[in-house]
């Protein structure tokens, strides 16, 4: 039965098909092969006519599908009239039929809902949408702040399911202390440059324009447009426990032939910034000020008609700082104001992006309780240390009083002052924090030096700070023009916190100058006392090889100040390289290693842990270096000892808790000598 | 083209709804119920027209030019391809919708944004206090996620294509994302500093994304791939061995240079072509040989009058004051050779086979 396909005349009615609808029609009778191929063809050939008839009809209607219609029309011209009705049922159970199979096709059936019930659901989605879209802009805060509710007690049930089945693949940086949040500004219109705040969301929203490019935006004046950022966003408040808050800008620029960016471009800004506790009282003005800032873009791609459109890399802009967060709700607006000499040639400013950046409250918490943990231990041992000096006859030496500076230094660094904030508005805390910490610095650097000449072993007298006046002297000068350059951005920033010594051409050459000598004396200071370690090894070396020929006391207390020194030493070159290589892996690795599948977090863990390394190491040294009170009891003459209880001091020594008398005493007689 | 996206966004809506009420995947999103679908469904319609929209620019020069046929992402059209060319059409569509949810997300537009962070479990509250709130980034992908998979429900390897493509497009935007750095430490040294990752221009990800459409891989599983529950997981297993940021497809491409109805191209001819142009790059001055040449259509010159806007003074924000040039631009189209072959090649045929026979 070869009813071969690639020739269209033979195309026929599938012969099973005849002979079945045969049997339905006349079960009894039998009929002959031939009589059935007859009643194929014929089959065939009242296909051919009508689909003719019908086709031509639609020909001459002008239409180009052929349509049911044409088909009971061509039967009606060719003398069939009389099958019209039963036509036409057939049609209407096709056209059911071809509904259901579209219907099964798109697998609504497998969803297990009726279709009605579905068609009601759409029919009450679309109804929903017209309705909320009416009611939005009265009701979408409220509902907004009902649905967060409901949502948090949700996803507070979900988050332990939803946690096993997302799959976690990126690495969220979690741990990190301070975080960035991106807020993209609302373009609102203030067109009689009104005074008020223009909020972006929220009940009393803004006029707005989504893009430059609307039309409503072509009968506006740049001078109409206010840049308008909510920090936070919805559903999320401020708190003193960010500490502080810094805002940075980031534009977006269109590249247009006819509006290029010009070089060492300026852009004027006029920016304010509000405040509020609640969401429904009135923005209280904070700060508002004109600033101007240097625009510095870069085009990825060459400057041709083609490229037009494309953004520009502009470098972010320093825009705020706020020393403390007392305030749920900050508003920032803000505005380009543009006549012929301002704001000329800054491009085709497109978007502009407001970075928020915040201590992490988590952070805040586990610093400022590592601080109140440790103040207690270093003050303590600061005080047991100058009560143990106290008590000795003579007067304190230098070193001790380096180490004193240091726990005192180290004290008010740890004093945990960060609880007042959370209570008060304090913008000074900033400021505060980085005196104290200039102050540890600056004492830290003094006991390395100090440290270093009292184990120079050569016969001069070093009992006071003059001696080192050179490296003393560095530090002090290095550390207050730091001072001073951070007077003159943080300290402005009281009273302006959109302040920036960046800004001018004048203040960024001053600071820059600064930071220049800050760096070139601190530079120096390191010089120096590499060259002062150098040489305290050199004098080991050489008191080494005269060991053997000294007196037994004598070679003891040397060994004693050799291993002493090169203890510290050892413990200070260790906190010094973890602090160098924690930072720079810090800067490199972008917040975590990757170790194999393992992601590690170490933003966090990093600076606590260099802090709590730091206030070990002063612990240790004012422990260590504390004089013994069994020496104050059994000795008190200048020389007595030295040459009665040799074996007693050796085990002293070797802690190092006698040592700087020791050294003194020794150097201070040979020198006499 | 208006008509056609609102139906492409209710058909996003409805199928969503769907699946809210029907499969109980737990999740934040979705236990709000469909309200809060409404609220994203037109940034999400938005997002897959400017996915369409930059998939237009980037195939502006080539022979498929993104017709408006490879808007219909769903599973409804019968006539599904899985070409390279769709691959494109998907990743582009998610990366639209995901980069418009992130953007219209830092705009405040959402309620739940940023902070809906899986890890904290709850928002605004204590989670954003302890620890900040996760990117918007993330926000954008998930709801995407939720809106564009969801399209796909079958569980064939075409399905598996869609979705490997759509997360493809997702990874496209966060892997041109910039990062960025502000150090402000004592005295604003770089002793702390905050690093956030910067939403690119769309164009990037395009860009990014048509680099991949070149470098899309073939996945030779439609022989012989019956529907069983075996090859379905033959099928989950070969495309979890591709890497995500990869394309792939399961089909070669047709020839584009010939009209296809019912796959719904049109063609090449009558289509502009570059020839000329110092800035030019070297595909786009190709452009004339690929569309016309090597599809056997003839180049034909048109020269014509524009009016442009030249010397130009700008003020920011919207006014510019310019004057009017007039200059003649010439055009290249793509034209029949000698004029009757393409007609008997494409029109013709289908004719002819349907050609009814007249007895009387």
């Amino acid at each position: 039965m070869a009813s071969s396909s690639g020739n269209d005349d033979d195309l026929t009615i599938p012969r099973a098909a005849i002979n079945k609808m045969i049997k339905e029609t006349l079960p009894n009778v039998r009929v002959a092969n031939d009589a059935r191929e007859l009643v194929v063809n014929c089959c065939t050939e009242f296909i051919h006519l009508i689909s003719s008839e019908a086709n031509e009809i639609c020909n001459k209607s002008d239409k180009k599908t052929i349509s049911p219609e044409h088909v009971i029309n061509a039967l009606e011209s060719l003398g069939f009239a009389s099958y019209i009705t039963e036509v036409k049922d057939v049609l209407q159970e096709c056209k059911t039929v071809a509904l259901k199979r579209r219907k099964a096709s798109s697998r609504l059936e497998n969803l297990g809902i009726p279709e009605e019930e579905l068609l009601r659901q759409q029919q009450e989605l679309f109804a929903k949408a017209r309705q909320q879209q009416a009611e939005l802009a009265q009701q979408e805060w409220l509902q907004m702040q009902q649905a967060a509710q409901q949502a948090q007690m949700a996803a507070a049930s979900a988050s332990a399911a939803q946690q096993a089945g997302s799959s976690q693949d990126e690495d969220e940086e979690d741990d990190i202390p301070t975080i960035a949040i991106r807020y993209l500004a609302t373009k609102c219109i203030n067109r009689h440059r009104a005074r008020g705040w223009l909020t972006p969301w929220g009940p009393n929203r803004c006029q707005q324009v989504k893009t430059f490019d609307e039309p409503l935006a072509k009968t506006l004046d740049a001078n109409d447009i206010v840049f308008a950022a909510h920090l936070p966003l919805p559903n999320a408040e401020m708190s003193p426990w960010f500490q502080y808050m810094l805002a940075v800008l980031q534009f977006d620029i269109a590249f247009k032939m006819i509006n290029q960016i010009e070089d060492d471009v300026v852009i004027t800004m006029d920016a304010g910034i509000a405040c509020r506790d609640d969401l429904k009282s009135e923005w209280a003005a904070k700060f508002h000020s004109v600033e101007r800032r240097p625009l510095r873009c870069t085009l990825a791609v060459p400057k041709t008609y083609e490229n037009e459109g494309r953004f520009y890399h502009c470098d972010p802009v320093p825009f705020l700082e706020l020393g403390t967060v007392a305030h749920k709700y900050f508003l920032i607006n803000l505005r380009l104001p543009v006549n012929d000499t301002v704001n000329v040639g800054i491009g085709e400013i497109k978007d502009i992006h407001v970075v928020g950046i915040h201590q992490n409250g988590g952070f805040t918490k586990v610093w400022i309780s590592i601080k109140t943990v440790f103040s207690p231990w270093i003050l303590g041992a600061t005080a047991w240390f100058w009560h143990r000096i106290g008590l000795m006859t003579r007067p304190p030496v230098l070193l001790e009083k380096g180490i004193l500076a240091l726990g005192v230094s180290m004290t008010s660094l740890n004093l945990p002052v960060e609880w007042l904030s959370l209570g008060f508005e304090w913008t000074w805390m900033l400021l505060l924090e980085d005196v104290r910490q200039g102050l540890f610095y600056s004492a830290l650097f003094c006991f390395w030096v100090v440290f270093c000449g009292e184990h120079l072993m050569d016969q001069s007298r070093r009992n006071r700070l003059s001696a080192y006046w050179w490296q003393v002297g560095l530090v002090v000068f290095g550390s207050s023009v730091l001072l001073v350059f951070d007077l003159s951005e943080r300290g402005v920033h009281l009273a302006n916190p959109f302040y920036s010594v960046w800004a001018s051409d004048i203040g960024t050459r001053v600071s820059m100058t600064f930071i220049f000598v800050a760096g070139i004396s601190v530079c120096l200071y390191f010089l120096s006392l590499c060259h002062m370690v150098r040489r305290v090894f050199r004098n080991i070396g050489g008191k080494r090889q005269q060991l053997p020929a000294m007196p037994e006391a004598r070679r003891l207390h040397y060994k004693g100040i050799i291993f002493r020194f090169k203890f510290l030493m050892l413990v200070t070159l260790a906190c010094a390289a973890m602090t160098v290589i924690f930072f720079i892996l810090n800067q490199v690795s972008e917040g975590h290693w990757h170790w194999g599948d393992y992601t590690l977090q170490v933003h966090s863990a990093f600076l606590t842990g260099i802090y709590g390394m730091w206030n070990l190491y002063v612990f240790t040294i004012i422990f260590l270096y504390a004089p013994s009170h069994k020496h104050h009891k059994s000795a008190d003459g200048q020389h007595a000892d030295v040459a009665q209880m040799p074996e007693s001091r050796e085990m002293r020594l070797t802690r190092g808790d006698q040592g700087p008398t020791e050294t003194y005493r020794i150097t201070g007689k040979r020198a006499e000598e | 083209m208006f008509m056609h996206l609102e139906v492409f966004y209710y058909v996003f809506i409805l199928l969503a709804h769907m699946r809210s009420c029907c499969c109980w995947s737990v999740n934040n999103f979705l236990m709000t119920g469909p309200k809060a679908y409404l609220i994203y469904s037109s940034s999400v319609a938005a997002g897959a027209q400017s996915g369409i929209e930059e998939c237009k620019y980037q195939f502006a020069w080539d022979r498929w030019n993104c017709p408006e046929r490879a808007l219909q992402l769903s599973t409804h059209s019968s006539l599904r391809s899985a070409n390279r060319e769709t691959a494109f059409v998907h990743a582009i569509s998610s990366a639209g919708v995901m980069y418009t949810l992130t953007r219209n997300c830092s705009l405040g537009d959402f309620d739940n944004c940023g902070c809906d962070d899986s890890r904290n479990g709850q928002r605004g509250g204590h989670g954003w206090l302890w620890g900040g709130c996760s990117d918007n980034v993330g926000f954008g992908e998930a709801i995407s996620k939720q809106f564009v998979d969801a399209l796909e429900t079958g569980q064939d390897a075409r399905a598996a294509m869609n979705l490997h493509n759509n997360e493809a497009g997702r990874k496209a935007v966060k892997g041109t994302m910039q990062r960025t750095c502000k150090c402000h430490g004592v005295s604003g040294s770089c002793t702390t500093q905050t690093c956030w990752l910067q939403l690119p221009e769309f164009r990037e990800v395009g860009n990014y994304l048509k680099e991949k459409y070149h470098r899309a891989l073939k996945v030779d599983l439609l022989r012989g791939a019956g529907n069983s529950a075996a090859s379905r997981g033959a099928v989950t297993e070969t495309f979890s061995s591709i890497s995500r940021k990869e394309l792939v497809h399961l089909e070669d491409s047709p020839d584009y240079c010939l009209e296809n109805r019912t796959l719904g191209f049109p063609g090449t001819e009558g289509r502009e072509c570059l020839k000329k142009g110092k800035s030019l790059s070297k595909w786009e001055k190709r452009s004339c040989k690929r569309l016309c040449g090597e599809c056997g259509l003839a180049v034909e010159e048109r020269k014509a009058e524009t009016v442009s806007s030249c010397n130009c003074k700008f003020h920011w924000c919207c006014a510019v004051k310019c004057e009017q040039c007039r200059k003649t631009v010439t055009k290249y189209f793509c034209v029949k050779r000698g004029g009757q072959r393409g007609r008997n090649e494409s029109g013709g045929s289908r004719r002819k086979n349907l050609r009814l026979r007249k007895k009387h």
